[in-house]
């Protein structure tokens, strides 16, 4: 039936969020061994939710803005974050894996909730931006030699992989060369210095 | 069939109800069939936030199961049926979507003749 209450301190030193609350535990039906699980975090992650969303690949978020509902499509499986606190999360294996998971998700959270200290808010309208990027925005940022180093057959190929995270912008080799200097701009200015570095680009 | 809407117009706690037409809702989702949850009338209750039943009623938080349903399947509240019974937006849970009338009868019209309507 109904686990609840079990209360976990994973991150004892976070600067945020240190504990997290098993509520419910659901088996799933016609997946024999996963569940669904509803978490609960011991602190209010509102302000912190918009920040998280540049630590994770544009394809792989669905940000509700009205509510301020992100849902991170990763680890094979939908989590959903709320403002206070509340995580769920399906296609799991067991209690184990979902704290796991959550355990990662708790660093990413005290990681934004630091930056937002230190280096400021971003704006509501970079948020935006990134939430309502498309692969064509990357692709034209890109040098577009079809070169093939990427391991991709095209450049738009590897643009809409760069979105979905499933390969880093660091294959681009052409991107790191002094003669596409303007590219590189470009994508910054797309995308942002964090999100660069979450797709996997590291500056030189 | 394509997709479900569970509808619940009773209370929780009371009725089983609403406490199944959450679970057969979970039950479509988990064999990959689209799944909405209607609360109206008296239904609106179960999306109450900070229900305790487990401490008199010894039986589980039906509100918090719009939690293992959003985001895959929405949880609609009638907003009429929320305004009757003097319910406000903050006191909801946060993973249900509040509709009006017009709202309502977009999101009936919207589905096909595949959709089957569940009243529990």
């Amino acid at each position: 039936m109904t686990e609840e209450g079990k209360k976990h301190v994973v991150l004892p030193e976070g600067v945020l969020v240190n504990e997290v609350t098993v509520k419910e535990i659901r088996p799933c039906i016609v997946a024999e061994g996963m569940v669904r699980a509803l978490l609960q975090l011991d602190a209010s992650i509102d302000d912190t939710i918009p920040l998280l969303m540049s630590r994770y690949p544009p394809g792989k978020i669905n940000y509700l803005k009205n509510k301020n509902i992100l849902t991170l499509s990763i680890y094979d499986r939908l989590i959903t974050l709320y403002p206070s606190g509340k995580v769920s999360m399906n296609k799991t294996l067991d209690e184990e894996d979902a704290l796991k998971i959550i355990t990662i998700i708790m660093e990413e959270i005290n990681l934004a909730h630091q930056e937002q200290d230190t280096s400021g808010r971003q704006t509501q309208e970079a948020q935006e931006k990134i939430s309502n990027l498309g692969p064509l925005d990357i692709y034209n940022c890109l040098p577009q030699t079809g070169c093939g180093d990427c391991g991709e057959a095209t450049c738009t190929a590897f643009a809409m992989k760069v979105l979905s995270g499933d390969t880093t912008l660091d294959l681009c080799t052409p991107l790191k060369e002094p003669e596409y200097v303007e590219k590189l701009k470009c994508l910054e200015e797309l995308l942002g210095k964090q999100v660069m570095v979450t797709m996997g680009w590291n500056p030189p | 069939m394509d997709s479900a809407i569970i509808i619940i117009d009773k209370a929780p706690y009371g009725w089983e109800d609403s406490f199944s037409g959450y679970y057969v809702a979970i039950a479509c989702l988990n064999r990959d069939l689209d799944a909405d949850v209607l609360l109206m009338g008296d239904g609106v209750y179960s999306a109450l936030d900070g229900q305790k039943p487990q401490e008199t009623l010894k039986f589980p938080n039906v509100g918090e199961l719009a939690y293992l349903i959003f985001p895959e399947g929405n949880i609609f509240v009638h907003k009429e049926s929320m305004e009757k019974r003097g319910i406000n937006e903050g006191e909801l849970v946060e993973a249900v979507q509040i509709i009006d009338d017009l709202e309502l009868f977009e999101i009936l019209e919207s589905k096909t003749g595949r959709t089957a309507f569940i009243k529990v």
